[in-house]
């Protein structure tokens, strides 16, 4: 007997028709277009592999690494999110689980609003936190943590609000209970749900003494928690996760998010008295008459557009492009997707040191370096080649990165484990290590680090490749990359001092005399400190790397030395060009001498991309300075 | 009728899964052996258990079998009690702590068996040689104290001192710098294996000094004056409970580009007392000045000698890589009269000159029998050496000799149990960059025997836990301070107990300007 024989046909249908008819709900629609809109802006406009590349989440599908999140409150939260977060690493899957956060919170704000007030008729005040949540998204820097707390608070305020006409022994024991677990799960996040259940209670059930209470949990719980149950510090106690006491500083959004619910339940407050005086509220409707559209189909649709274009306005308005660039620089330097790093590093206006660093590492590894250097920014001097002390301590596995390409194993291997210190056990840090470790000989550890890594998702075919180098080390020598490292492996022993961070290119050189990438880094470093001595003294270094002609900035620098100074270049020539573009410069800084503006432009124009314009740049800053 | 039917339905379906869910939990990991073959050789199980003293309050001895089968079973047996029979589809192999308590401690003085059988795809048993354990008629301390940090380079994160309860797998926080604003916390140093005194170092975070606990009451105290205008670095408590020796060292950190990666020099240091009561240090011309780098303070259990080490001044000419490796320690003692607190004579036990290896970190088993230390090819950071190893020197005889303990990696720090017949050990045996503890029993005679591994829960649990157990020491009984009063102490720095300078040794010259520390707090994002 089939289970909808008991459903007459007709009933049937007609349940079906009503589900289409909410289907077809005007205000659905709206939401599922703004929604899938939101969708499309996070995927394809923010991508959140961005995310993925810039914060390193990571989750272990391992009984240890729950537990860490066990002993602190937020832990909980911390942990669902970093689950969460890991699908970043696909920006569809990363746009989803945000975009499906921002919608659920809409609809956890809608049910709050509707549960005591009529005060959204327009249904489009439930967008709001959607919408400060996606700008927030726009600086690169929020974590999911927070948003997940936000949903989880909304949910549990509902839950609250729905046992409202309980007897108030009931609700405070109920309270309790939800906000021991939400201050366990969500730490700080605690403090808004205390808050907003006081107002509710003072402004709209108008109980003074649960009110006063819910407000005194948000002091006294936090409290407790930090004394006498977890180790954590009070300020971690009271605020941890809320994103104004993240590392980072927010801009006004989050205060406006959070500011909302306490405003809506002043608003519904406001709407009830109204409400009860009549008079009142015909006065402030003749008030706004004139703004007011009559026909609902038109109103519906202007206010949908003006929100619309307020979104847009917004999300513009407060995107980090200057960020996205950088990340985005970063992500295909991690990648080694060198043309692209270039390509972006052309077409972007942004200056930042880490843009000029990947910069000069793409350079190189397309075999261009010392020939188109200064075709690209190298505002930043030598701290555009190799990152600084201060520098490396926000990217630490990218200097590991670049002690690794330069076959200085050991210094790969040291700023691996910085990283790992710094920014924690993400997989990228593991896979570093496995790499350095397997070059190193090291099986043990690679060993260790591949099994950390085999409890993240995603990198099963990477950990089975360097599995093979570890079962056949001779393998490593099909790679091209791995064998070039190889080959210019230190073979003397260089000491390395903390304090100094960037890599004594000198001593590199000293160790393993094939070492091209240190000879052109060495060069290059030269070049950007405007130190001739250096470049005059590394000529005899070229014939070791069996270049065609002299790199062209080299060229430049040593006839720029040249005109004032004796140079024996030996056997080797600088070419016509170089001499004639020279001459070139030469004539042009004479016609605009004494019009610095001028003669600026017309440089940059024609010679931008040349050594002597920099030294030029360079000495007319020293000046001024 | 439909109802009937649609309940009995139910029903059947409830009471299948019930009969599966009772055959999984009580008959499908029992197994049947009635025909085996013999292998002729020790199973390979991770870590390595087999063979070993253990002392009969130790935690079950979970393990992996390094034999690749689609079955499992263990049986653990001994003259006395029970037989824990152990199957299992995966080849981790964890023991019931009860009946394993109850094994232990009604086999005291005697060994117990195992017998490893793994079934291969071809349904066949094959039996391991039968291995065995010896328990001990001693028991260890019953809790270790220890630091996790990353395997630190230069700068750190989160560090947390710990304390473990060897009887079972619990482990709680002692002092974590998640409250301490992520300064650094080091040197946890117990007075004669008791959990109610100790000291803990603090850099950074709310401020440097050394948080002094007796009693449950902690006070900071800033040991610095004139004199040692720099922080106490390793400390040694003195047997009367009143006085802590230490050393202040200038310490320079450095990375190799071949072997191994790290390394650390003293460019200076000097040994001192701090008097708890009078809230003074003191010191003597022997153990400090120019001419001498002297560490690693430590009290002979009758308080008359301090022991440590020392080494000539090197002067370090640049990265010249050959000055560094020139700096060798002695191992000497000084006499020390407590009543009057007077120094004696200065005497070398043992010099690097004789062989030709680097002593550092003396520790002597409190029964004042043996003193083990660490032996490297130079320097005074032996966990940063692979040639690190443990030494033992008898004190009736002053012959020292080798361990049979050590590997071919670092092994370092090491802490005696209260009872003299334990002792805790850091090795980087397992993977040549993480420390682990081992503990080994060392017999009346000086012998001491294979170590065993600090046992986990998951005996897979060190292959991916990144941390390492710094510093090791055996503690009797659980920390009783608690971790907010620690914490509450650091951050007090209005009643910081600011030590003064003995008015006899005011005349002496500072050697060690303000030293800048080799490892740095990391600023994240």
């Amino acid at each position: 007997m089939n289970i909808f024989q008991k459903h007459s046909f007709k009933q049937f249908f007609q349940s079906f028709n009503q589900k289409l008819s909410y289907v077809n709900d005007r205000f659905v629609i709206r939401d599922v277009v703004f929604f899938l809109l939101f969708y499309l802006y996070v995927w394809l406009w923010i991508n959140p592999a961005l995310y993925y590349q810039w914060q390193q989440p990571v989750f272990f599908f391992d009984v240890t690494f729950f537990k860490e999140f066990l002993i602190y409150p937020g832990g909980l939260l911390e942990y669902f999110s970093a689950f969460l977060s890991q699908f970043y690493y696909y920006p569809w899957a990363g746009a989803l689980i945000i975009t499906l956060i921002l919608w659920l919170t809409g609809w956890a704000t809608r049910i709050f609003i509707k549960s005591k007030s009529s005060i959204d008729k327009s249904r489009l005040l439930h967008l709001f936190p959607a919408v400060l949540l996606l700008v927030m998204h726009n600086q690169y820097k929020h974590l999911l943590a927070t948003s997940v707390g936000l949903l989880f608070l909304l949910i549990f305020l509902n839950i609250y609000v729905r046992i409202a006409a309980h007897k108030t022994i009931f609700r405070l024991a109920v309270y309790l209970l939800l906000s021991v677990i939400l201050y366990y799960a969500a730490a700080g996040t605690f403090l808004l749900f205390a808050v907003l259940c006081g107002l509710f209670e003072l402004l709209l059930k108008k109980k003074v003494l649960p009110g006063l209470f819910c407000l005194l949990s948000a002091i006294i719980l936090p409290y407790i928690a930090s004394v006498y149950v977890f180790v954590v510090s009070m300020k971690k106690g009271y605020f941890f996760l809320l994103p104004f006491s993240l590392a980072y500083k927010p801009m006004i959004t989050p205060y406006l998010l959070y500011l909302f619910f306490p405003a809506t339940i002043l608003m519904m407050k406001l709407k009830k008295n109204f409400k009860s005086t009549g008079a009142k509220k015909s006065k402030k409707k003749s008030y706004l008459s004139f703004f007011t559209i009559e026909k609902p189909g038109l109103k519906f649709i202007v206010q949908t557009l003006v929100v619309f274009f307020t979104i847009c306005v917004l999300v513009f308005l407060s995107f980090d492009r200057d960020r996205k660039t950088i990340i985005q620089v970063d992500y295909y330097a991690q990648n080694e997707m060198w043309q692209q790093v270039l390509q972006l590093a052309e077409q972007s206006k942004t200056e930042h040191w880490l843009i000029s660093f990947h910069t000069n590492r793409a350079l190189y590894h397309t075999g261009q370096f010392l020939d188109n250097m200064f075709s690209y920014s190298q505002i930043f001097g030598i701290d555009g080649l190799l990152l600084s002390n201060e520098a490396v301590l926000y990217f630490p596995l990218q200097n590991s990165k670049l002690f690794f390409e330069l076959g200085y194993i050991n210094e790969a291997e040291h700023w691996a484990h910085e990283a790992l210190s710094l920014r924690g056990e993400t997989a990228l840090n593991f896979q570093q290590l496995a790499l350095v470790n397997t070059m190193k000989g090291k099986k043990k550890i690679a060993y260790n680090c591949l099994a950390k890594l085999n409890q993240t998702l995603f990198f099963e075919d990477w950990i089975e490749e360097c599995k093979g180098y570890l079962y056949n080390p001779r393998s490593i020598v099909n790679d091209r990359k791995l064998r070039r490292i190889l080959s210019m492996r230190s073979r003397q022993d260089i000491l390395a001092y903390p304090g100094i961070a960037q890599p004594d290119l000198r001593s590199i050189l000293k160790s393993s005399r094939r070492n091209k990438m240190a000879f052109e880094y060495l060069v290059a470093s030269s070049l950007l400190k405007i130190d001739f001595k250096s470049l005059v003294n590394n000529i005899k270094l070229l014939k070791n790397f069996k270049y065609d002609k002299i790199p062209q900035h080299y060229e430049e620098a040593l006839l720029l030395f040249q005109t004032k100074n004796k140079l024996d270049l030996k056997d080797l020539n600088i070419s016509q060009y170089t001499f004639r573009r020279f001459n070139e410069f030469s004539q042009l800084l004479t016609r605009f001498q004494g019009n610095t503006k001028l003669t600026y432009e017309e440089l940059e124009k024609n010679f931008g991309n040349t050594y002597w314009f920099y030294v030029w740049k360079n000495s007319k800053l020293k000046r001024k300075g | 009728m439909m109802a009937n039917k649609k309940y009995i339905f139910i029903f059947s379906v409830v009471l299948i899964f019930l009969i599966i869910l009772f055959y999984n939990i009580f008959f499908s990991n029992r197994v049947n052996i009635e025909e085996f073959t013999t292998m002729d050789k020790l199973p390979q199980i991770s870590p390595d258990y087999t063979d070993i003293v253990i002392p009969a309050n130790i935690a079950p001895l979970n393990f992996l079998v390094r034999v690749k089968g689609k079955k499992y079973y263990v049986k653990i047996y001994s003259k006395n009690g029970e037989t824990i029979e152990i199957s299992n589809k995966k080849p981790k192999i964890s023991i019931p702590i009860g009946r394993w308590k109850k094994m232990l401690s009604s086999n005291r003085g005697q060994k117990i068996f195992y017998d490893i059988y793994v079934e291969n795809k071809k349904n066949q048993w094959k039996k391991y040689d039968t291995f065995s354990n010896q328990i001990a008629n001693e028991d260890i301390d019953g809790f270790l104290a220890y630091r996790l940090i990353k395997p630190l380079y230069r700068h750190w994160h989160n560090i947390g001192i710990y304390q473990r309860n060897l009887q079972n797998y619990s482990e709680s926080v002692i002092l974590h710098n998640r409250t301490l604003d992520q300064g650094c916390i080091n040197c946890h140093t117990f007075y004669k294996n008791s959990p109610d005194d100790f000291i803990i170092h603090m850099r950074a975070g709310p401020g440097t000094g050394m948080l002094l606990t007796q009693n449950e009451k902690t006070k900071k105290v800033d040991t610095r004056t004139p004199l040692n205008n720099s922080h106490a670095a390793y400390v040694s408590w003195h047997p009367n409970k009143k006085m802590l020796a230490f050393s202040i060292n200038k310490v320079t950190q450095f990375f190799h580009a071949i072997g191994e990666n790290r390394d650390v020099i003293d460019h200076a240091s000097d040994l001192f007392v701090y008097k708890i009561e009078s809230n003074t240090v003191t010191t003597s011309p022997k153990i400090y000045g120019e001419e001498r780098l002297e560490t690693y303070p430590h009290w002979s259990p009758d308080g008359l000698f301090l022991y440590f080490c020392s080494a000539p001044k090197v002067i370090i000419e640049g990265s010249n890589p050959v000055d560094y490796k020139e700096i060798k320690y002695d191992l000497m003692r000084i006499g020390f009269d407590p009543e009057t607190e007077t120094w004696g004579e200065l005497e070398t036990l043992l010099s690097a000159k004789e062989t030709e290896l680097s002593i550092t970190q003396p520790k002597i088993s409190p029964d004042g029998r043996f003193l083990v230390f660490c032996m490297a090819k130079y320097g005074n950071f032996p966990v940063l050496h692979p040639t690190s190893d443990l030494y033992l020197m008898d004190l009736n005889s002053w012959e020292h000799t080798k361990l049979n303990i050590n590997s071919s990696q670092s092994e370092s720090y090491h802490s005696w149990a209260a009872n003299s017949r334990w002792i805790v050990f850091s090795s980087k045996r397992m993977d040549g960059l993480l420390a682990r503890p081992h503990f080994s029993y060392v017999d009346k005679n000086g012998k001491a025997h294979k170590p065993f591994l600090l046992p986990q829960k998951d005996p897979e649990f060190y292959t991916t836990f990144f941390k390492t157990y710094n510093r090791p020491e055996l503690i009797i009984d659980p920390v009783k301070a608690k971790t907010y009063n620690l914490t509450k102490a650091a951050y007090n720095i209005d009643e910081i107990l600011k030590a003064k300078l003995d008015p006899d040794v005011a005349q002496f010259k500072p050697n060690l300007k303000s030293v800048e520390p080799a490892w740095k707090l990391g600023k994240t994002k």
